[in-house]
């Protein structure tokens, strides 16, 4: 048979580097009915493309819990939107997103995470929110190991793009985790989540409103200049880490702009609303031009035309497709009714004078919605697309086959020997438990003025998202790679229930979560197994993890799935299913830290101890090994000790709080005292590593004596405040003192100034 | 009617709206200009000046240089020389040093900087919480410090360029200038790392001019109104209360700059 | 000692660069250029015969030199870097600051791993072009560099940095 299409479309997706499978551009080719123009194959390939698809993960998607009575806006716009506070009357929804930015910061780690930032801030911001935090989840290599080198620069360069980027936002960092482990050698991942407040009665949709039906609406874009940075990026999002390919996909970000186009989108959206003329409001992101203007319609049920004349450029002369898909940053795009453009226009070209403060940059109209549902672009006179608006969102999919992983989750490690005075510090100076002051001190996490809990000083940052009222917010971000690693199911458990329990740990009810879901390949039947049990993971834990109404679970409402995470030789990072989880608090004046208080009060634990040392800093740390059990996920215990502290906050019985992870007890005992500069702790416990180093999840919490009479079954009291500054126990003491300042520097040391190394 | 002072939102500026509600809240009424607002500014008259924090054209070239140039700092410039009290925070005490304002012994020249951070083993943005207190008579006759009592003051610096730097010539000078100094936090005079955290000449926090009616300040006051700004494991007082009386919304060290100014303009 | 100067540019338009010729224009036309470019400059005081290592030095730590974001020549000095346009007379103007931790670090970290340096030292490099007709050019530039006053030049603070012609 004479295959001259098929020829044909296999050159193009070579000269175009096109990510597309030669079985897609078939599909593409049947769809038009003819051979597609470059911006065709451009937009399609990035359509298709995993990161804008989910064409490998949405079947197994659907299995997460979205549903429940606050969510507003579950996952597939921009951002969730959940219930959050009445002020004065007014109701308040809180706008969520989670995404990951793993393959740019790899390869330009400054650039890469600037721009995740960047990314996901547009994506609050677009639900017509204010943005009023972020955090960073990140994982690094060993900066030790073998590529600790590359490792280390890489760890610099994130996090100087995220507080060069970040802090200039003047959006307030609330922490998130760092974490290194050997699978991310060579592929770091760099985790985003942004939350921001809305008018419940001006959220705004990311589609043309169906009053374009009937009077005349244009499209209008707004903002940097474009050019051709980051062509192709949502493609080499999806694509696997090999050498240099994609490096010119990285955009450049640009805060300066940013902070000016925020503010500016602000007034704009004021006066919108105030013309009472539906409107629609969408960031540009992946697939830049091509895929706002052609979603907008789309999912309005009507067309477009797109006049790429009137695209204000930073570089002449650029071909359609790179004018049409780039992902230049800091744009955002409008549908307006015509009568009104002009005033949007001038917000942006006079009030704020974007053509001033940024040489090329503007509002500009540059296309048309049309009530014929077709997708038509045109440059200089001729037709550079033209398709259906429906086929441009019709997706594709692949069932891809999964294996059921075996879980490398091993039995105990037998007798294990236990010296405190020793082993506490081993724990405190590595990677895995020093503290994280060092990246926390390159972020601002107190602009806006509202913030009551930094980094560093409980389990969860609090905020303050309405000005003067007394509703506080809670966030915290969680995944164990180590976890992950012996037992994908536990790991994704094990996120949702950490990222519950930080939550809970400073008296805040969770309200919802996000995730990101960062896996190896998915053509490798085994990877999608461990994406399938993560799911699983994830969803057995939310569902016990409902707090609001009876039945429901906790709803995931945003997230992203980040898949291809591996070397060009081809090893996938362990599986990585991040969660972060949003949890209000009535009054912000109860909230609860974990800084001791008083001498004299008692130390209680809740949550019974169980031999579950696999995946632990324990072995890791200490003994130098792995394997063991990764400890259970036990839902409706979990469920019943969050109940418990967030009563036990409220009613003000508990004053301070930690939650109990890495490192066990006396890690999490550790962590207290080093924070508190005052204060110690005297357990009664002796030498007992299960108790001590299994990392079986549960709450370290201080009340004082008067307040103990009524414990619940599993919490008991298990030691007391001290004016000593020490950690100690029955017949053994850690010398805090001698560690604090390396626990403290110990990141600055290895990453920034490299001693030791 | 509550005195006006104007907080300048220059391109990139990011602290203007808590600031604004800073002087809300301590009896004035804090208001935000475009940096392209001139006729609106100067039409109203304000009481005094506030320039926030931020990163004006994000720190291009370096930081407040670019800022200083903008048609706004006339009307600044001409404020500022007939008396009217300006304070500048973080970015906005960059651009009163680029100005030439502060220590503005020869108003418009530049005659010191505020210089990339100097710590051991670290470049760049540094975010914490510090001490402060005024020191010598100069600070008696500023508005912004009028309210304070000479206690260690905490409040947080976030910056990379924060460290004062004059001409070796010009150090007498700017010792009686320099009246807001970094210290410990039993309010000895910081020596070095860390409680000087930028390596600011003469332990410098915040520097007025020689008239005393402009303030340039690298911690942000308005991040220490309440006292649940205030971190739960900070030494000394301030964090005393904060453990006890817990995350409430009273006044924190950061409200007497603020209510200092509200005194000097008498306001009742 | 032996220096050597490294100049890297971005390979994407320097934003810095940009926001200072569009100053500069509006604020002092008659000195500002036709085109303005910044380099990182970095000046390695290198052991006697160790010029040579400096190559293999700077394409270790990508904070430094990042092949994926920037373009490096290593110059003599007072050279000018490549690709500049034949169109314009073109001159130079270096900025340090008199006292930087960023120099500092590098120089105690470089040393640290086993690298044969004395002293690292970071500036900028800042190279204008000027129309051909123009006239003392090297002064043009300095006057547009040094920020004596608020209405003067813009590219260095003349208490905690220092200018030099570039040659």
């Amino acid at each position: 048979m004479d295959d001259t299409i098929g020829k044909a479309l296999e050159r193009e997706i070579a000269e175009r580097k096109l990510a597309m499978t030669l079985d897609e551009a078939r599909r593409l080719h049947g769809l038009f009915g003819r051979m597609p123009t470059p911006l065709e194959f451009h937009l399609f390939d990035i359509m298709w493309s995993e990161h804008c698809s989910y064409k490998s993960s949405r079947k197994l998607l659907k299995g997460l819990p979205v549903r429940a009575s606050q969510v507003v806006i579950g996952p597939g716009e921009d951002a969730g939107v959940v219930r959050f506070c009445t002020h004065d009357g007014v109701d308040y929804d809180l706008v969520v997103a989670h995404e990951s930015h793993n393959h740019p910061s790899q390869v330009l780690p400054v650039e890469g995470a600037a721009t995740g930032v960047g990314g996901i801030v547009r994506d609050v911001y677009c639900m017509g929110a204010d943005v009023i935090g972020s955090l960073d989840l990140l994982r690094f290599g060993d900066p030790l190991g073998p590529s600790g080198e590359r490792c280390r620069g890489i760890a610099r360069g994130v996090v100087e793009g995220i507080w060069r980027y970040g802090n200039a936002l003047g959006v307030p960092n609330l922490g998130g985790d760092t974490e290194f482990h050997p699978g991310y050698d060579d592929n770091c991942l760099v985790n985003v989540v942004a939350l921001g407040i809305a008018r419940h009665d001006r959220v705004v949709h990311s589609f043309v409103p169906p009053e374009a039906g009937s009077e005349p609406y244009v499209f209008i874009l707004a903002g940097k200049p474009t050019d051709d940075t980051g062509f192709g990026g949502a493609t080499f999002a999806s694509a696997d880490l090999d050498g240099e390919q994609g490096m010119g996909s990285v955009q450049v970000a640009d805060p300066f702009l940013k902070r000016i186009l925020s503010q500016a989108n602000l007034a704009a959206l004021e006066y919108l609303f105030g013309t009472g003329a539906p409107f629609g409001f969408k960031d540009l992101g992946a697939g830049g031009i091509a895929c706002v203007t052609s979603e907008m319609a789309a999912h309005g049920g009507l067309g477009i035309h797109v006049d790429l004349d009137q695209v204000p450029v930073g570089i002449p002369g650029l071909p359609p497709e790179v004018v049409a898909c780039s992902e230049t940053q800091e744009r955002f795009g409008f549908a307006v009714a015509e009568r009104f453009a002009e005033g949007v226009l001038d917000i942006y070209n006079r009030r704020f004078e974007l053509p001033r403060l940024f040489p090329g940059a503007r509002a500009a109209v540059i296309g048309r919605f049309t009530s014929e549902p077709v997708y038509r672009v045109t440059c200089a006179g001729a037709e550079a697309a033209c398709a259906p608006a429906s086929a441009i969102t019709e997706g594709v999919f692949y069932d891809r086959p999964a294996e059921d992983p075996v879980s490398s989750s091993t039995d105990d490690p037998g007798e294990l020997p236990c010296d405190p005075g020793k082993d506490v510090p081993a724990m405190l100076l590595s990677l895995g438990g020093c503290s994280r002051r060092a990246v926390w001190s390159y972020y601002d996490s107190e602009v806006r003025g509202s913030t009551v809990l930094r980094p560093g000083e409980a389990d969860s940052c609090v905020i303050l998202p309405v000005p003067g009222c007394s509703v506080g917010l809670a966030v915290s971000g969680d995944g164990n790679p180590w976890y992950g690693e012996l037992d994908p199911f536990l790991g994704g458990a094990h996120a949702v229930g950490e990222a519950v329990r930080n939550v809970a740990a400073v008296g805040a009810v969770p309200l919802c979560a996000t995730d990101c879901l960062n896996y190896g390949n998915p053509e490798e039947p085994s990877v999608m197994g461990q994406f399938r049990r993560g799911i699983e993971g994830i969803s057995e834990a939310c569902r016990h993890l409902g707090f609001l109404e009876p039945g429901e679970p906790l709803p995931i409402v945003s997230g992203n799935v980040s898949l291809y995470n591996q070397s060009s030789s081809g090893g996938s990072i362990p599986p990585s299913p991040i969660v972060a989880v949003f949890g209000r608090l009535d009054d912000y004046g109860v909230c609860c830290d974990m800084i001791l208080k008083e001498p004299g009060n008692l130390l209680v634990l809740l949550g019974p101890r169980h031999r579950e040392f696999g995946g632990g800093l324990f072995l890791r740390a200490v003994l130098g090994g792995s394997g063991g059990r990764v400890p259970l996920f036990r839902g409706p215990l979990e469920a019943e000790m969050a109940r418990w502290v967030i009563a036990g906050v409220k009613s003000r019985r508990i004053v301070a709080s930690h939650d109990i992870s890495v490192g066990g007890l006396a890690l999490a005992a550790a962590e207290m005292v080093l924070s508190s500069g005052g204060p110690g702790i005297r357990l009664e416990i002796g030498a007992d590593p299960v108790q001590l180093y299994s990392e079986t999840p549960g709450y370290l919490l201080e009340m004082a004596p008067r307040h103990v009479d009524r414990l619940p079954d599993h919490a008991r009291v298990i030691g007391e405040i001290t004016g000593d500054g020490g950690l100690s126990g029955d017949g053994w003491r850690v010398d805090l003192a001698g560690v604090r300042d390396r626990w403290s520097d110990m990141l600055a040391s290895v990453v920034w100034r490299e001693e030791g190394v | 009617m509550k005195p006006l002072v104007a907080v300048v939102r220059f391109p990139g500026s990011n602290c203007e709206y808590e600031t604004a509600r800073a002087l809300d809240a301590c009896g004035l009424h804090g208001r935000i200009y475009n940096w392209n607002e001139l006729d609106e500014a100067s039409g109203r008259g304000c009481s005094a000046w506030v320039l926030p924090g931020g990163f004006s054209f994000q720190d291009r070239v370096r930081a407040g240089a670019v800022a200083a140039r903008e048609r706004i700092m006339d009307l600044v410039f001409r404020d500022a020389q007939a008396g009217k009290p300006v304070l500048g925070i973080c970015n906005g005490a960059q651009i009163l040093l680029e100005s030439g304002l502060v220590p503005g012994w020869n108003p418009g020249s530049v005659q010191g900087c505020l210089a990339g951070n100097l710590a051991p083993g670290r470049t760049g943005y540094l975010s914490g919480w510090v001490f402060m207190k005024p020191v010598g008579a100069g600070a008696g006759k500023c508005p912004w410090l009028m309210d304070l009592d000479g206690a260690p003051v905490p409040a947080p610096i976030a910056h990379a360029e924060g460290r004062f730097v004059f001409r070796d010539e010009d150090m007498a000078g700017a010792s009686e200038l320099a009246v807001l100094r970094y210290c410990t936090p039993e309010g000895e005079e910081a020596a070095g790392w860390p409680h000087n955290p930028n390596g600011s000449a003469l332990a410098a926090a915040g520097v007025m001019n020689t008239r005393g009616n402009i303030l340039a300040m690298m911690p942000h006051p308005e991040r220490a109104l309440h006292l649940f700004h205030v971190p739960p494991n900070l030494p000394g007082p301030w964090g005393e209360a904060r453990r006890t009386r817990g995350a409430v919304g009273t006044p924190g060290p950061g409200a007497s700059f603020f209510t200092g100014l509200a005194r000097y303009l008498e306001v009742p | 000692m032996e220096a050597v100067y490294v100049a890297v540019r971005l390979k994407s338009p320097d934003p810095e660069a940009v926001t200072a010729l569009y100053t500069l224009k509006r604020t002092l036309p008659c000195s500002a250029p036709e085109l303005l470019f910044r380099y990182d400059l970095w000046e390695f005081l290198m052991k006697p015969g160790e010029a040579g290592a400096v190559a293999g030095m700077i394409t270790h730590f990508t904070d430094i030199v990042n092949p994926n974001r920037h373009v490096s020549f290593i110059l003599p000095q007072g050279g000018s870097p490549p690709g500049e346009d034949d169109g314009l007379s073109w001159t130079g103007v270096l900025v340090w600051d008199r006292l930087d931790s960023r120099s500092r670090n590098w120089t105690s970290l470089l040393i640290r791993r086993g690298f044969p340096v004395e002293e690292a030292r970071c500036g900028s490099l800042w190279r204008f072009g000027y129309p051909r007709e123009a006239r003392d050019i090297e002064s043009l530039a300095m006057t547009a560099a040094l920020s004596e006053t608020r209405e003067s030049g813009l590219l260095a603070n003349p208490v905690s940095q220092e200018a030099v012609p570039w040659r």
